[in-house]
């Protein structure tokens, strides 16, 4: 994981030096004064005046110390700015991740288990759907339907779970639903083949001819052993859940961390871009260290490491 | 050898041995129709998707660019199929020269990604060790990134352009489908086979070219076409943050997001259009590609929902 994260880290500093050169000229347009010295205040304060290797140890410290720098443009510290608005995305993201098991994981269950049927092929069918149209589509449409029929928007303005969970939840509850069922199409895949793997396995015919309900075997015996795989992909679908967190941010107006660092992109914020890419990046990292860590404690198989 | 009679032949004009092989083959297609129906059903829209885009020129019955300011916001009728844009563009002639964009998008980002995902996986698995750490640590980090954030980094870093969204494209996915390849790669280098290849004196490239890449190819079909969906949506994402292909050339995601948007109220063609084609065309890839896993390769579990 160290070493990933070294390599994290040069990419993110390496990034700056990549920018055309016309972009520190972007910046400098919307301040006055005079533009070669302008030009080299700004270059000094993103620090691409020093040579490489210096930049490099010294972002690496900086962020051992959780100290991100500061944006170009407000001068608020970047790792301030990310902790105010990592509430709304690691709330969005974690209903998401709930949505998405309590459809994935029974329609997997039971499209293994009336594998080949037309139901099978529906609910398969259904899910990839969800998965063809372009999340922002279907969340247009989350938006106009309901107004037009319902008379109801969700809430735009962002209160926290703590200050009023209603208004809070009934932003929330789209843009969950649409990245849930996004998610779902690659979990139910999942879930379904290792259903089907684990069904044909002796153990389970053991269980059906002592007579058990399909009840008791699936749930019991097969469905532990299926999940497995399945807690893996999640540690995989992270970064994806935060690439759809992005749109579904800017739709419906979630001050999530996604829109931070797109505005960031738009505004040449360097510094809060290298910020927000580094901390999600430690916190993929982190999940996936948990989800290894969890193997462990699911089968008791692995746990000799 | 000789399947069909030599009457049948003589009827069709063929020589006995390529109608026999064409009964067969179209037997053979038949039962794996039969088979795999979403699977298809879905291999004919992607046909349907590719001949709309290779034709549009002698398809669309306007031209995509040209404005009309006398038939704006018109809703389908029998001169527009799909109804007119707020500049009075047809919008099905925009949708099937969209077509074009998006596939070569598609094929560009899968074929330039699926060749360097190969490159990349057999060789971290072949050479093993320190490169393949190096590398697979380089993954991790791609991989840790959310892809709209990389594509978005390299599209500002390159300019919004048609080649560099394919850049874009090919390098993510060519990161991330390379563990897939990788992982084929080390299961074919622990057979007997390449052991004994090596005991003859096949040489490294000799052994990477007849000895794995040929048992991968199943790998690399089956993800390939998941990825060609994947390119397409991925388009429609750029293009709905305004870092795809720039107007005025039409393309299915800058359709979607802007003028379908926009005019969602008054002109709900003009947003349900684009969506259902790209929609179609990306459900059609991703079932494709489950097919092809079932017929290929059941065992290719990893391979999931595309990597976007």
């Amino acid at each position: 994981m160290i070493p990933t994260f070294l390599i994290l880290l040069l990419v993110v500093v390496g990034m700056i030096r990549l920018i055309p050169g016309n972009a520190v000229d972007l910046m400098l347009t919307s301040q006055s004064g005079d533009r070669d010295v302008s030009r080299l205040a700004v270059e000094h304060r993103l620090g691409i005046d020093r040579p490489v290797t210096v930049q490099y140890l010294s972002y690496a410290a900086g962020v051992l110390h959780g100290d991100l720098g500061r944006s170009l443009w407000t001068q608020r510290p970047v790792s301030e700015m990310i902790a105010g608005r990592a509430p709304a995305t690691v709330e969005m993201v974690g209903l998401a991740v709930v949505v998405s098991m309590l459809i994935s994981i029974p329609i997997g269950i039971i499209s293994a288990l009336r594998q080949d049927t037309p139901m099978d092929y529906a609910l398969r069918s259904a899910v990839i759907l969800g998965l063809s149209v372009p999340s922002f589509a279907l969340a247009t449409m989350a938006l106009i339907f309901p107004a037009l029929w319902f008379h109801w928007t969700p809430p735009l303005e962002y209160k926290p779970l703590t200050v009023d969970p209603l208004s809070n939840l009934g932003q929330m509850v789209l843009p969950a639903l649409i990245l849930g069922v996004g998610l779902s199409a690659t979990i139910v895949r999942l879930m379904r083949a290792m259903m089907l793997e684990v069904l044909r396995q002796d153990y389970i015919r053991t269980a059906w001819s002592k007579g058990l309900r399909e009840r008791s075997v699936v749930v019991e015996h097969a469905l532990k052993n299926a999940l497995i795989p399945v807690i893996t992909l999640f540690g995989i679908q992270v970064a994806f859940l935060l690439s759809g967190s992005v749109v579904m941010e800017q739709i419906f107006a979630v001050p999530g961390v996604g829109r931070l660092l797109i505005d960031a992109i738009s505004q040449r914020d360097y510094p809060v871009v290298q910020g927000v890419t580094v901390t999600v990046g430690i916190a993929v990292m982190a999940i996936n260290l948990l989800v290894d860590l969890s193997y462990g404690f699911l089968d008791p198989r692995i746990r000799v490491h | 050898m000789a399947r069909a009679t030599p009457a049948r032949a003589g009827e069709i004009g063929l020589e006995p041995r390529s109608a026999a092989r064409l009964q067969v083959a179209a037997g053979s297609l038949l039962r794996i129709a039969r088979a795999e129906p979403l699977g298809a059903i879905s291999a004919i829209i992607l046909v349907l998707f590719i001949l709309a885009a290779v034709f549009a020129p002698a398809l669309a019955p306007y031209n995509p660019l040209s404005n009309n300011h006398s038939i704006e916001m018109q809703p389908p009728s029998s001169g527009h199929l799909f109804g007119t844009d707020q500049f009075g563009r047809d919008v099905l002639s925009r949708i099937l020269y969209g077509a074009r964009v998006s596939l070569e998008v598609g094929i560009g980002a899968t074929i330039a990604g699926g060749v360097i995902a190969v490159i990349i996986g057999v060789l971290s698995a072949y050479f093993g060790g320190a490169v393949d750490y190096l590398i697979q640590r380089v993954v991790d980090m791609v991989q840790a990134i959310p892809s709209l954030v990389l594509l978005i980094a390299i599209l500002v870093i390159l300019g919004p352009s048609l080649p560099n969204v394919i850049i874009a494209l090919s390098v993510r996915s060519a990161f991330v489908t390379s563990r897939v390849m990788r992982s084929a790669a080390l299961t074919i280098l622990g057979q007997p086979y390449v052991d004994a290849g090596r005991i003859i004196g096949a040489s490294h490239l000799r052994i990477m070219s007849s000895y794995i890449l040929p048992n991968i190819m199943a790998a690399v079909i089956v993800l390939g076409t998941v990825n060609f969906g994947g390119a397409i949506l991925a388009e429609a994402f750029l293009a709905f943050l305004g870092y795809s292909v720039p107007p005025p050339q039409p393309t299915w995601g800058s359709m979607l997001s802007a003028e379908g948007r926009t005019y969602m109220f008054v002109g709900p063609w003009l947003l349900i259009a684009p969506t259902a084609v790209l929609s179609a065309v990306v459900f059609a890839a991703n079932m494709f590609g489950d097919a092809m896993r079932d017929i290929l390769d059941p065992r290719l579990r990893q391979a999931g929902s595309g990597t976007f």
